[in-house]
């Protein structure tokens, strides 16, 4: 009873520090968790929004976080009560239509969501609650496209009344997690910037002083942030950050993911080898095999003769034939796999699901294997063990020991990996635990296409062509995709429209054969092998004749075709994010029409940068000339210091596209 | 979920009976739904199909109350990977006010071998209700939702068996009609769509795009469809109703009684109180005739947030005009009133018109309102009386100009009456991209220069959208994006950006740029080469599918348009000009392309146009636009060739 009085005494000490700071920050900020009915916002507020500054004093802001504060307040068994409250100025018009609609994503499996209210102050001081009939609660949008359907993923969709140009908006909100992702863990993150200014951002954690917290502060340069901790009653240990005057942050396209450069502080209670056992405990339980599942590894191994092909085919059978689909099917959805029986049954899941059993299957085959927690998208910072995940993989050990990685969400990876993991962070989840690791950069040369080109152009001036395409690595998987998304016909008129607009609009492709048949056959390398002809390629320029290499304008590359689009900032703050190394290497033989001399071919180019390096040459031999060229992007992520290399090599490519073979008349007819 | 594999012995008595599937357990395959199964066609029967519906039944049926039921079972066979994606999920769309819907059967049956099946019964958990994507912020007015079925058996030769009703609760919030696909692009053997209307009242109806012809028996419409082959649908074509084999059905008998079904329920929404007055009289101020219809127009497109949901789904009773005031919100409906009873308030009679959705036509014959999607308000200029269409969904939209809409149909309201107009088509030159440029070529292919834009029309919609609205930083983003599309240029200079003309709407946006790269013109030996650079202009950059030198469908672009390219090149010294792209013009019933260069001293001019009249060109005429567009492209006509002034005559070796 005294055990129980006291935990009640606990929390109710943690939630009034939480409602009302820690004597920090302004005075305003003690009464902001009353739903009390206002009609007049406090001197106090009007002096900080007046004081906030205007579209004048922020050029390129659209509003101006006045207030935020964000504090957490943790029970023992990793359950938390989480309180925001923010108070923002609205800057521009632009601001006022963004804010007309404010989505608010929760789980309702993992969570209870309180609006304590959301108010408009206008200039005059006048405030306007919103109404609850204004708040609606919705399905979680963006995720049905994803093929996922927890009808837990909710949102609140706030609608706010008309808005002006210095309104300032307040909000209070109340979360209360009713079961942890991972129980006793403590997790705690809280960013202080955002691509808007923020002049006053605090983050308090409280949790029992029993505990043993690890906290870094991120992307802090100018040591904006302080902190003070202290011992309450005994019983809390209480964290506070907070600073002044975070400068907005300003996206580029293609950066890594911002969250990655915004000053923000993470905290945790354990390290990354608790993190693992913890996730290998919650999951061993629901990965057990059946007869079915063992069945089917005896039937997929059978006719195996190396340990890589039986993992080979255990991983092709569940990247393909267990589709990828997220259905409700019981608590904690977020982290644990669903029992790998349930999956193989209903052959279908989602990544943790799908990675259980591949697991499962693999130990049946007598590999030892295990899940393996992950990011595609986002840096992991490895100083602090808290949850920076959102998808799971496998890693398996053949019986020599060497180590393969495979995410069987990924249905035409032939490589088992995409080349996308490439400098992302894993933790393996095993019984005795394991460190946070970061997978390696693969050369371009592995990720490459391989294009071959066998050309002539005929006495009546046409253009006829012969071009293969062969691919591996990361290439090959992106030209998989792009037939499987098309049937025959389609595939046709793609390339036919490809060629047309990149070498010439009267192309017409004559033939196209794609293999393997079926595209998501994974034992055999793509290859694509395309005829087409222009008649009239030539172009008669006064006493010359112009002659184009196709392969020069990268028509057939898809991944020199998308490198201008990586290139549209002269400088970068931030690093460019391409994700993965690639290359592609290209040759074309054209046979010069007799009665022609050749008066001029491009000279050749190399590049070798850290980022890139590219290389192009022409030659002749006889009537016949011979175009090469190759382009390797070798850093998955170009830091901004190295971006003016990367482009400049970019560019460099696509400028040399414009070379021509210039032909004058002389020379056997 | 419940997998069972089934072992039966072939039969063979492919009957009649196929043709009204008989219920059966989940669990088993009746006699006709066997036979499909054995017999289903496979991929080398439809190679070009992602599946194919082999059996398919729809029944509508409208009750005396004015409630209804629909009932419907498909059985489609996969025939792909692509396929096997579309059918993997089933979404069917419904309105929770007032209708209730019961999936009644759902599974997918996998061939195992010859004559054996599994059959995976979709169970509860795999049954859940969605909000439909996109209409997330409408739960204010909608209540619609997403039933979606997932079938985790389906692979890429299952067949899908999917049966469901809906049936009212409540009253419905629209009038009984629509449209009806009896097929889309996929290919099928059997379909049935059955109407039932109470006795004695007449279903209007239309079999359009090759739908055929109902039976008829007393209050009974049938439409069968056969050995539907499908199609693969051709680039920039027609879709949807303009294509797909339909019926348009509706019970209202004519235009009138439809607008007056409109008009009784907006009309008493458009009240002019206070609130709506002193917002009217604060808004115009001292403004008048088309300045004051101008004014408030704008203002509701961009103080009210707009709602994006299509007229019907959340019925057809809009707010008043005091109310959507102060929510600060508005869907269609919404917009309409408060502008209408804004411009009462002002003293300007104006009407209520329904549209279609963009670059779809109107089928004349059937008054179901469900035909059109947006709601608007028109009046007539009190300044010239000509019909001005007052567009309120987007802010960049001057008043008068309906993007998309151009000689498509709008039911124009008035009381008792309903009028279907023609909504003036829009002439190239008003929709038009005027780029200029004043580029220096220098002795090592470096280029500098300035480009100048103007933006009319739908162009100048969008650039605003994109600039006005930007900040500075977003601004020089966004220049220096389109500057690097030349040849991978950078702006030049401190100041190298002017952009005008975004904040007021009836202003003419314009872009200045000065720019210079290190590398453009390619040099080679003695010869240098210089293309003319493509619109660097990302967001204008016209498409036209040229990919079929014959075509089966229409070709079908959003509007009719101009793009206009002037070019002042300076050479560099020491090269001569050796050719340059020579005039050329096409022009025909689709448009005009044209090309023309001189030469002034050291400097070429060039200019090359493209106009296109006709944006819904028939496949027999497809081959003006064809040819049009292939000349435009062609790479002889953007070309310089230069070359060095002391160059001699030598010639590459070629190792022999």
């Amino acid at each position: 009873m005294l055990k129980r009085h006291r935990y009640l005494i606990l929390i109710a000490l943690a939630v009034s520090i939480l409602l009302t700071g820690c004597g920090g920050g302004k005075s305003l900020m003690v009464d902001r968790w009353s739903r009390e009915p206002v009609e007049k916002a406090s001197p106090e507020i009007m002096e900080l929004l007046e004081s906030a500054g205007t579209r004048s004093d922020w050029p390129n802001a659209h509003t101006v976080t006045v207030y935020q504060s964000d504090s957490s307040f943790y029970y023992p068994d990793g359950n938390q009560i989480s309180a925001s409250y923010s108070l923002t100025k609205l800057l521009t018009m632009k601001a006022t239509k963004d804010y007309t609609t404010i989505p608010i994503g929760y789980d309702t499996q993992q969570m209870t969501i309180d609006i304590i209210y959301v108010r408009v102050i206008y200039p005059d001081s006048t405030v306007v609650t919103v109404r609850d009939e204004d708040i609606t609660d919705e399905t979680l949008e963006g995720y049905a496209e994803m093929d996922i359907y927890w009808s837990n993923l909710r949102q609140k969709v706030i609608r706010l009344p008309e808005l002006e140009v210095g309104c300032g908006l307040e909000f209070a909100i109340k979360i209360e997690t009713v079961q942890p992702m991972l129980d006793d863990m403590m997790d705690y993150r809280a960013t202080f910037q955002s691509t808007e200014p923020v002049l006053h951002s605090e983050a308090i954690l409280v949790v029992p002083s029993t505990e043993e917290i690890q906290w870094k502060v991120f992307n802090d340069p100018e040591n904006r942030v302080s902190f003070r901790e202290e011992i309450v009653e005994d019983s809390l240990h209480l964290f506070h950050w907070e600073g002044e005057n975070f400068p907005m942050a300003i996206t580029e396209d293609g950066m890594p993911s911002l969250g990655q450069f915004l000053t923000k502080v993470l905290a945790s209670n354990i390290t990354w080898e608790d993190y693992s056992k913890l996730v290998y405990e919650l999951s061993a339980p629901n990965m057990v095999a059946d007869d079915a599942i063992r069945e089917t590894v005896a039937e997929l191994v059978k006719d195996q003769t190396t340990g890589l092909d039986s993992i080979r085919a255990i991983f092709y059978y569940t990247a393909q034939n267990v589709r990828y689909i997220g259905l409700s099917m019981g608590d904690k959805e977020g982290i644990t796999p669903h029992d790998v029986k349930e999956t193989f049954e209903a052959q279908a899941g989602v990544c943790k699901d799908k990675s259980a059993l591949l697991a499962v299957m693999l130990e049946e085959a007598g590999f030892e294997s295990y899940v393996a927690l992950s990011n595609p998208m986002d840096h992991v910072h490895k100083e602090i063990a808290s949850n920076q995940f959102n998808h799971m993989i496998v890693v398996v050990y053949d019986r020599d020991g060497k180590e393969y990685w495979m995410d069987p969400t990924d249905a035409l990876c032939m490589d088992m990996l995409p080349a996308y993991h490439m400098t992302k962070a894993s933790l393996i989840c095993k019984p005795e635990g394991d460190d946070l690791m970061y997978h390696p950069v693969l050369p371009p040369e592995t990720q490459a296409g391989n294009i071959t080109a066998d050309s002539e152009i005929l006495p009546d001036g046409t253009f006829r062509s012969v071009v293969e395409i062969n691919a591996i690595g990361f290439y090959d998987q992106v030209l998989r995709l792009i037939f499987q998304q098309m049937e025959t016909v389609q595939q046709e008129r793609f390339w036919t429209q490809m060629i047309k607009n990149a070498v010439h609009p009267s192309a017409k492709v004559t033939s196209l054969t794609v293999t393997p048949n079926p595209i998501d056959n994974l034992w055999e390398p793509v290859s694509m092998r395309i005829e087409y002809e222009i008649p009239d390629y030539a172009i008669v320029a006064g006493d010359y004749l112009l002659v184009k290499s196709p392969l020069s304008t990268y028509v057939f590359d898809m991944i020199g075709l998308l490198l201008s689009q990586t290139t549209t900032l002269t400088e970068r703050e931030f690093p460019l994010n391409i994700q993965f190394t690639i290359g592609s290497e290209l040759e074309e033989t054209i046979k010069l029409p007799g009665g022609y001399n050749a008066k001029s071919l491009p000279s050749r180019i190399v590049m070798d940068e850290d980022p890139a390096s590219f290389m192009m040459d022409y030659s002749l031999d006889g009537d016949v000339v011979t175009y090469e060229s190759s382009f390797m992007i070798k850093m998955p992520v170009i830091p901004a210091e190295k971006y003016p290399d990367y482009r400049s090599a970019v560019k460099r490519m696509e400028n040399s596209g414009q070379g021509m073979i210039i032909l004058s008349k002389g020379g056997d007819a | 979920m419940k997998r069972i594999l089934l072992s039966i012995i072939a039969l063979s008595m492919m009957t009649s009976g196929l043709l009204a599937v008989p219920s059966s357990a989940d669990t088993l395959l009746d006699e006709a739904t066997f036979e499909m199964a054995v017999n289903a066609p496979n991929r080398e029967v439809y190679p070009e199909a992602k599946y194919v519906r082999l059996w398919g039944e729809k029944t509508i049926e409208l009750l005396p109350d004015g409630g209804y039921t629909v009932e419907w079972r498909n059985v489609t066979r996969v025939l792909t990977f692509m396929g096997k994606k579309d059918m993997s999920n089933i979404k069917y769309t419904y309105d929770t006010d007032y209708e209730e819907i019961d999936i009644y059967r759902a599974r997918s049956i996998s061939p195992t071998g010859d004559s054996t099946f599994s059959i995976v019964v979709t169970s509860d958990k795999e049954i859940n209700d969605i909000t439909p994507p996109g209409l997330a912020k409408a739960g204010v007015y909608a209540s619609l939702q997403q039933r979606v079925i997932t079938l985790p058996g389906v692979d890429d030769s299952s067949l899908v068996d999917i049966g469901a009703r809906i049936r009212t609760t409540d009253v419905p919030k629209k009038p009984f009609g629509g449209i009806e696909y009896l097929a889309e692009d996929t290919p099928i053997e059997y379909y049935k769509l059955t109407i039932i209307v109470p006795e004695g009242q007449e279903l209007v109806y239309k079999s359009a795009n090759g739908a055929p012809e109902p039976r008829i028996e007393g209050n009974v419409y049938t439409w069968t469809i056969e050995d539907y082959e499908g199609f693969v649908p051709e680039p920039q074509g027609p879709r949807g109703r303009n294509v797909f084999p339909a019926v348009y059905y509706s019970t209202t008998r004519s235009w009138n009684l439809a607008a007056d079904y409109i008009q009784k329920r907006v009309a008493p929404k458009v009240l002019v109180d206070e609130s709506v007055q002193a917002k009217a009289d604060e808004i115009v101020g001292g403004l008048a005739g088309r300045d004051a219809i101008d004014t408030l127009t704008y203002w509701v497109a961009r103080n009210i947030e707009f709602i994006d949901i299509t007229l019907g789904d959340a019925g057809y009773v809009p707010n008043e005009a005091s109310t959507v005031l102060e929510n600060g919100y508005g869907d269609t409906r919404d917009r309409a009133v408060l502008l209408a009873a804004f411009l009462k308030a002002k003293g300007f009679e104006s009407q209520i018109a329904l549209v279609s959705p963009k670059d779809v036509r109107i089928q004349e014959s059937v008054p179901a309102i469900g035909q059109f999607s947006r709601l608007l308000v028109t009046l007539d200029d009190p300044q010239t009386g000509k019909r001005i269409w007052l567009w309120t969904e987007d802010e960049y939209t001057p008043t008068g100009f309906l993007p998309g809409y151009g000689g498509e149909k709008a039911l124009l309201v008035s009381p008792g009456k309903g009028e279907l107009t023609e909504i003036p088509k829009v002439e190239p030159e008003e929709n038009n991209i005027d780029l200029d440029f004043a580029i220096e070529i220098g002795q090592s292919g470096e280029m500098s220069g300035t480009m100048t834009a103007e933006f009319y029309g739908n162009y100048a919609i969008d650039f605003k959208r994109i600039f006005r609205d930007a900040s500075p930083k977003r601004r020089e983003q966004r220049i220096e994006s389109m500057v690097s599309n030349l040849g991978g240029a950078k702006l030049d200079g401190e100041n190298a950006f002017v952009i005008s003309g975004v904040d007021n709407l009836e202003d003419i946006p314009k872009l200045t740029v000065n720019f210079k790269t290190d590398e453009f013109a390619f040099i080679q030996d003695e010869m240098m080469i210089f293309n003319f650079p493509e619109n660097p202009v990302d967001f204008a950059q016209s498409q036209i599918s040229t990919s079929l030198d014959e075509r089966e469908e229409a070709l079908v672009l959003a509007t009719a348009f101009k793009e206009t390219y002037n070019f002042r090149v300076k050479l560099p010294e020491d090269y001569s000009l050796a050719w340059v792209s020579e005039p050329t013009s096409v022009s025909n019933d689709f448009g005009t392309m044209m090309v023309s260069s001189t030469r002034d001293g050291e400097t070429v001019n060039y200019s090359m146009t493209l106009k296109v009249d006709n944006c819904w060109v028939e496949p027999e005429n497809y081959s003006e636009a064809r040819d049009l567009m292939r000349s435009y492209q062609s790479p002889k006509n953007r070309m310089i060739l230069l070359e060095r002034e002391s160059a001699d005559d030598t010639e590459i070796e070629g190792a022999e």
